[in-house]
Parts: structure tokens; sequence; C-alpha cells
């Protein structure tokens, strides 16, 4: 084993690694607000790396790409299956991807929803992400544009019959919540507590057919893309 | 008419926002001509002008909506509620999440 530390110029914890496909390149979101990839190459034990779209002289703990600042902690980082696209959610409520390919262009979107903990690729232009409102969302990059936008919601309850409550029912809710209200009793989604983490089970992040999310309700659920194709009728995936 | 130039009034405060200034009296300024604009607003016509902001309008609209909050005049909180009604159908959680990230406050 080789062990070398990685200090500068990060300023705070480090909430999140994603690795590049070479195996060289690491991608690192921080509590200092910002998204950076090093170089974590090791002369001793492996082969040079060759050049990338991030540079080519990638000695080690070499800063290759540093984000400007968010507003918030960078929960979660995911490089694209090609590697020349980097994603990161952050606690302001933001979506950012940088694109090598753009040179390092960093495309954001300010969502409307809680902060995301989670992020992924599932190809090379679409993300998966969740967080605190409990429920995983599709993202799109358009390369042409340097845009990102929201897809829609991947978790859409079945119309579950409305039946009433019965009188202990209420009683039980009038005791524990002080209130027989039965509206907002309890969440819609699968998951009821926020989504930590997002896998990509089958298919890779480039052409992801089953992804994995597992949350603080202690709940892990396994999603079918091309089950989640055919239900939600507006969903794109480029 | 007076709906035009309420709007108009809306969007020049929106543009001309200090940004990045540094200087407490600039932002208080800005402040104080923010509150005027939205509390000289009818209940009707408050939809419409959230409405006309950009994504990075409405986050800024919250930002001044919150810092009204903070200081109060007489029933300035009740027309802000109804504005913060609006920008919150427009900006979602989102936006008050953003008020209280940001960096650089207004």
């Amino acid at each position: 084993w080789v062990c070398k530390h990685i200090k500068k110029p990060i300023r705070s914890t480090v909430l999140s690694l994603d690795w590049h496909p070479n195996n060289v390149l690491l991608a690192a979101g921080s509590c200092d607000f910002k998204c950076r990839i090093f170089s974590a190459y090791i002369k001793e034990v492996e082969e040079r790396p060759s050049p990338t779209p991030w540079g080519s002289k990638m000695p080690f703990g070499e800063l290759m790409f540093e984000s400007s600042s968010s507003c918030g902690w960078v929960h979660s980082i995911c490089f694209s299956a090609s590697g020349s696209r980097v994603a990161w959610v952050s606690h302001d409520s933001t979506l950012c991807l940088a694109d090598a390919g753009k040179k390092m262009a960093v495309a954001s979107l300010c969502t409307e929803t809680l902060p995301l903990l989670a992020v992924t690729f599932i190809t090379e232009s679409s993300l998966v992400a969740a967080g605190h409102d409990c429920c995983p969302m599709l993202f799109t990059y358009e390369e042409s544009q340097g845009t990102l936008s929201f897809g829609g919601k991947l978790d859409v309850p079945k119309q579950s019959s409305q039946r009433g409550l019965t009188a202990r029912e209420r009683f039980q809710n009038l005791d524990k919540k002080a209130s027989s209200d039965t509206a907002n009793a309890s969440l819609d989604t699968l998951h009821k507590n926020s989504i930590s983490q997002i896998s990509v089970l089958t298919g890779g992040k480039d052409k992801c057919s089953q992804f994995c999310t597992t949350g603080m309700d202690g709940g892990m659920s396994i999603w079918d893309v091309k089950s989640l194709e055919s239900a939600l009728k507006d969903l794109k995936i480029k | 008419r007076r709906t035009g130039e309420a709007l108009r009034a809306f969007h020049t405060a929106i543009r001309s926002s200090p940004g990045s200034s540094r200087s407490q009296a600039v932002k208080e300024q800005a402040q104080g001509t923010m509150l005027k604009v939205l509390t000289s607003f009818k209940s009707s016509e408050i939809e419409q002008a959230v409405n006309s902001l950009d994504r990075n309008g409405v986050d800024l609209l919250m930002k001044y909506i919150y810092k009204g909050f903070e200081k109060p005049s007489e029933n300035s909180s009740a027309i802000l509620l109804q504005w913060h009604e609006k920008a919150l159908a427009v900006g979602g959680l989102g936006s008050i999440i953003r008020v209280l990230t940001a960096r650089k406050t207004v």
C-alpha cells in the first residue's frame, strides 16, 4: 500500500469523492463549498496517465479544476461515464455540472427543491439526484446551450383510494399529534425520510438500467429505468 | 397606468440591486427602496410582477422579502406575506434555502 495526503487547498470537510474512469483523477466535494478535481497519480505504483480533457500534466496533488463558490456544502459529486463531465449538488439547493469538453464551463441550476444530497449520471447527459424531498428526480444537461434543466420527479405515487379514518385512528392522531387533521399525515413518497445515497446498479453511468436509493428512513429501493420511462409519459431521458 | 409604473419601479429596483457592494449604507438604501416598491403594489398586481422575473430575479426578490420581514414597518408584513406566497409558488422551497445559505446578503 502507498498512502499519500492531499491537503491543499481544501479548507473543510470532504463530503464526497468520485474517481475518474482513468483511475487517476479524483473529484472531491467539500464543506468549503467547492468541487475540486485532483490528480492522485502516484508514480511509484502506476503508469503515467494519458492526457484527458481536464489537462495533461498530472503530478500528484495537482488541482485540475476548482469550482467557484456556490453557497452550500457540496454533498455529492459524480463523474460521467466518459469522465469529461462532473456534476455536484450543494446545500443551497443547486445542481452544477462542469464540462471539460467546453473548457470546464460550469452550468448550474437553482432548483425549487430542498437541498439534494446525492447525484449520479445515468447517461452522459442525464442525471438522477435526490435529497431532503425524499424523491429521486431527473435532470438533463443540454450540451449545445450549456444548461441544466429539471426533467421531473421519478417517484409519482399511485393515487391510493381515499379512505376515511376509523374512530380509533382519529383518536390516535389526536393523541400523537394534537390534531385529527389528515392532511400531510405522512409522505406520499416511497422513502419516508431524506434520500442520502444513489448508486448505479446495472448498465453503468452511461446506460443505467437500474439504480438504487438509500435513505435516512432505513429504506433501500431499486428503481428500473425502463419501467419509469413507461410509467411517466413526460419523462425524457437523453 | 399606475400598474405600469409600479411594475417598472419594481424591475428597476431588481435590476439596480447593489450585488456585491460592501457598503452598509448602499445596501440599506436599496432595502428601503425595494420595500417602498413592494408595499406600493396592490394585492392583485403581485402575481403578474413575480411571473415577470427570471429564476435569479425570484431568488433576489425572496432575499428582499425576508430582509423586509427583519425590519417591519406599519402594515409592511401583511403585503410582504402576499409577496412571499407568490414568490414561493414560483421559486419553491429552493429559493428560501438560498436566502438562508447566501454569503452575499442584500
